[in-house]
């Protein structure tokens, strides 16, 4: 049978469609053990910093720890030879931009307290979040939102709490998103 | 690649096209389970089996049946075939759309 041009750029369409979706999908499952792991992070990190605020020395392993965590997830999700190792050096150029950034911000803005401190870089998670929601895959809009939404909410109506709040809410969020992420 | 001049019916079908396509978009080899193929393909149980069978009868997807624990598994991977059966309907479609275009820039 031969098809009309409408009905091939119609396939084509579909085509292109499908494909975006099922490789979106596969970005999801892909995500989801770093969700866990950062999820897990968080709830260490900052329930840490809600017992004693000397903790938050405690950060710098731990997120040492995730970086190696994820660079050892991405490794072992390579689909072509050397893949892994570009994703590993990105993974690690991606934090320590966001260490730089965090620390240029400390330093032009100087938080006046351990929340201020604490809040920041969820507030910059949620961003990145948002953004890749905007830009590639729907989920990390949701997520991005809920993480930015959940940190103001806990900064500004719970301070005492902030830091079990965002142990609880933000890590537990987190893993409850690999969860979300790893059904799709 | 040199376009066929004729649509492949296996694979134009609407379903079985978005099935090929979502498994043409994972690397060579990997599988996708049946669920998530469903959401993809937005079909039903019954409607994505009996699509599936058809591609597995022209031997363009395998198709594996497993056990996680208790619950059964069925997962779904692209041949070469099918791979090479689909970039060859991806070139007619193209094929007839720049024939189309060559025809209407002939004619104005």
């Amino acid at each position: 049978m031969n098809l009309s041009p409408t009905e091939a750029a119609d396939a084509l369409r579909d085509i292109d469609a499908t494909a975006a979706r099922s490789r979106e999908f596969k970005g999801y499952r892909i995500a989801a053990p770093h969700f866990f792991l950062w999820g897990a992070i968080w709830i260490l990190g900052y329930g840490a910093t809600g017992v004693s605020q000397d903790a938050g020395r405690l950060w710098l392993p731990l997120t040492i720890i995730g970086m190696a965590g994820s660079a050892y997830i991405g490794w072992r999700n390579r689909t072509t030879a050397g893949a892994g190792k570009v994703y590993g050096q990105r993974m690690w150029m991606t934090f320590v931009a966001f260490a730089v950034f965090i620390a240029a911000t400390y330093a032009i803005l100087p938080p006046h307290s351990v929340d201020q401190m604490n809040a920041f870089p969820a507030l910059l998670t949620g961003l990145a979040y948002t953004m890749a929601g905007i830009w590639a895959s729907r989920r990390y809009l949701w997520l991005g939102a809920g993480v930015i939404a959940a940190t103001m909410l806990g900064f500004i109506y719970l301070t005492p709490w902030f830091a079990f709040w965002m142990a609880a809410v933000g890590g537990g969020g987190l893993i409850l998103t690999g969860i979300w992420m790893r059904k799709a | 690649m040199e376009a066929p001049t004729e649509s492949n019916e296996i694979i134009h079908q609407s379903v079985r096209l978005k099935i090929m396509s979502a498994l043409n978009a994972l690397v060579d080899g990997e599988a996708i389970d049946f669920v998530r193929l469903k959401v993809i393909a937005g079909a039903t149980d019954g409607n994505l089996g009996a699509h599936l069978s058809t591609l597995e009868n022209a031997g363009y997807v395998q198709i594996d049946k497993d056990f996680v624990g208790k619950k059964p598994r069925t997962r779904v991977t692209m041949t070469k075939a099918g791979r090479k059966a689909f970039a060859r309907h991806v070139a007619y479609l193209k094929d007839v759309i720049e024939n189309a275009n060559l025809t209407e820039g002939t004619q104005s």
